[in-house]
């Protein structure tokens, strides 16, 4: 007898029994689906909060103190798509009779606003323009110096002993107070500093990671010291996206327990609401081993068909809402990694795609073990006097 | 030829042993039809069921056609069910899932007969059964008379040795069962098989020449050996 026999008798089983199948069909289709959106959301969330940290100023990588031998464009390697020059000055800010001690970037205004989202953050006046005697300050060093825009502040650097004065374009607030307190942007054109060292913000083209760019860095010979990650700049993020990983594995997991409870006590109950039909092939000679292949056979079908038809609605409902974007702002509006933007962006990943799916077939066929070894443990005749 | 030696049967109910049979004997030869009669519980059922392998006695021996069934395993009595016996219930019992021609070709799928033999051999019992024009249609379709007369061609499709059939017109109209009963005793007659009824009937009862009868699972009436 083949496998093709049992099949064939599953299948007809199945599409002769059309209510029974057609409900525990949208049971498993409708847990795999959900499961896919799922999962694909929880990783569009550590997506919006790693884009939103390293984009707002630090980029993926991070370059410390660079020599001026180091030009941008030898940092510009496959996977890069854009580096940014900062050159950092610690400085003494004098507004009246007020002080600040800050650390001030010399910067490529027009380059800054094609990576970093610092200019969204803007809340008074301007972002600093090229060419101009321009500083950026955030509120809370405006506040300290009483500062608006429009303002011209006398900045003394710790290597240049000089003391300039520029004028300031606009404030910003990230809301992240560390920040805010501690940094400011100046145009290229303000000599604020003699140093030639300088910092790099690198950012990566998407799916490229921080390790397989400073394993080119390291091939070409930089100084691998110089360069972190925003892992290990941001541990406190790659916690919390290490935790969202386990919390959304964990929350799949007892999702898909609850519902497989759900999907094997139906498959059990559709299994014994045949037992009669069953009853009737042993008596026909029909042994164990084919009751038990056509049993599985059925559950086999049916889920496979059913994780497979969720598998495509979930990739579909993941794509559609991928490609406007899901706005979670007003969940987010106070979190500092959701600083740029709140929009996230549902993300399918293997695990996300097969985890569901698999899950779904592996619990059906497990439900199938009970009511299996009920039909073919029970006598033929026993079956038959009960039904 | 089958022969039953000594067999008995009890089930439990609860803490109590019931008597199902007690001490049953006698032999059946093939072109001789059995008729068992008996009351509603008088072991009928079982009797045919220990013959058919379904369920085995606690003591005493059946052999079907030279096979000790209590020496047999479960998957030679599994074969043995597929090739040697048909089995014809009360009420029909199709497979719910299989139309009219699925359901009597069965048989000959588990026997691995080929499609050409197959379509051959359904096709010749539809028209034995007069149901020619309905060989695509479902179980829930049919009358009572008709999933009978299915349920009989499915039994006899792959031609077996031994039919046991258990009250097949308890649930029929008096005309309708007569004309199935003849038909059973028809083929049987023609195919050199071995044919067991188990019956309240007395119309059945008057078409065999063999009769047996039970009361409360003993042999009281009748030894056909």
């Amino acid at each position: 007898m083949t496998i093709l026999f049992w099949t064939k008798n599953g299948w007809l089983f199945l599409t002769r029994s059309l209510r029974t199948t057609a409900a525990l069909f949208f049971m498993v289709f409708a847990s795999v689906t959900l499961l896919i959106f799922l999962s694909a959301v929880a990783a569009g969330i550590n997506d919006a909060m790693i884009r939103n940290s390293v984009s707002l100023f630090s980029g993926h990588i991070s370059g410390f103190n660079l020599s001026d031998q180091i030009r941008t464009e030898t940092l510009l390697v496959k996977g890069v798509s854009n580096v940014l020059k900062r050159i950092p000055e610690r400085c003494l800010l004098q507004l009246n009779s007020h002080y600040d001690m800050i650390t001030v970037f010399t910067v490529d205004p027009s380059k800054e606003i094609q990576s970093s989202y610092l200019y969204e953050k803007t809340v008074e006046g301007r972002f600093p323009a090229n060419n101009q005697n321009d500083i950026f300050i955030s509120r809370l060093t405006a506040e300290n110096l009483t500062a608006k825009t429009g303002d011209p502040i006398h900045l003394k650097g710790e290597t240049n002993g000089e003391n300039q004065t520029l004028t300031v374009c606009g404030l910003f607030d990230t809301g992240i107070e560390k920040f805010d307190r501690s940094y400011a942007l100046a145009s290229g054109n303000g000599k604020i500093t003699e140093t030639k060292n300088w910092h790099a913000a690198i950012f990566l083209n998407n799916g490229v990671t921080p390790d397989a760019v400073m394993a080119i860095y390291q091939e070409k010979g930089l100084p691998q010291g110089l360069f972190k990650s925003w892992e290990n700049l941001m541990p406190d993020l790659s916690q919390l996206i290490s935790l969202n990983v386990v919390a959304m594995n964990l929350v799949t997991f007892l999702v898909f327990s609850v519902v497989s409870i759900g999907i094997s006590c139906a498959f059990a109950i559709f299994i014994l609401k045949n037992l009669k039909e069953y009853g009737i092939m042993k008596s026909m000679g029909v042994t164990s081993f084919e009751t038990c292949l056509l049993i599985n056979m059925e559950v086999l079908i049916l889920n496979i068909f059913a994780a497979l038809t969720g598998m495509v609605a979930g990739s579909a409902l993941v794509f559609f809402s991928a490609s406007s974007g899901i706005d979670l702002s007003g969940f987010t509006s106070h979190n500092p990694y959701f600083v740029v933007s709140g929009v996230i962006f549902p993300r399918l990943t293997g695990e996300a795609l097969l985890l569901p799916p698999f899950l779904a077939i592996l619990f059906g066929i497990l439900a199938s073990i009970w009511p299996t070894l009920i039909v073919i443990r029970k006598k033929t005749a026993e079956i038959l006097r009960i039904v | 030829m089958i022969k039953v030696e000594n067999i008995s049967k009890h089930y439990l109910s609860g803490k109590r042993h019931v008597p199902a049979l007690s001490d049953v004997s006698f032999d059946i030869m093939p072109k001789n039809p059995l008729t068992i009669i008996g009351k509603s519980g008088s072991g009928k059922t079982t009797l045919l069921n220990c013959l058919g392998g379904l369920e085995k006695p606690d003591r005493g021996r059946i052999s079907v056609f030279g096979s000790d069934l209590m020496a047999l395993n479960a998957k030679a009595i599994s074969n043995l069910q597929r090739k040697n016996i048909g089995f014809l219930f009360q009420s029909g019992n199709l497979l719910s899932f299989l139309n009219v021609y699925e359901n009597i070709a069965f048989p000959l799928q588990l026997n691995g007969v080929s499609g050409k033999n197959q379509k051959r051999r359904v096709t010749a019992l539809l028209d034995y059964i007069e149901l020619q024009d309905m060989e695509t249609a479902m179980p829930h379709e049919l009358s009572g008379g008709e999933k009978q007369r299915v349920a009989f061609a499915r039994a006899i499709a792959h031609s077996p040795k031994l039919l046991l059939a258990d009250e097949p017109t308890a649930s029929l109209d008096t005309e309708t069962g007569k004309n199935l009963v003849n038909l059973m005793f028809t083929m049987a007659r023609n195919d050199n098989q071995v044919l067991v009824i188990s019956t309240h009937d007395p119309e059945i009862t008057g078409l065999s020449k063999h009769t047996i009868t039970l009361l409360d699972g003993k042999l009281v009436k009748g030894d056909p050996s």
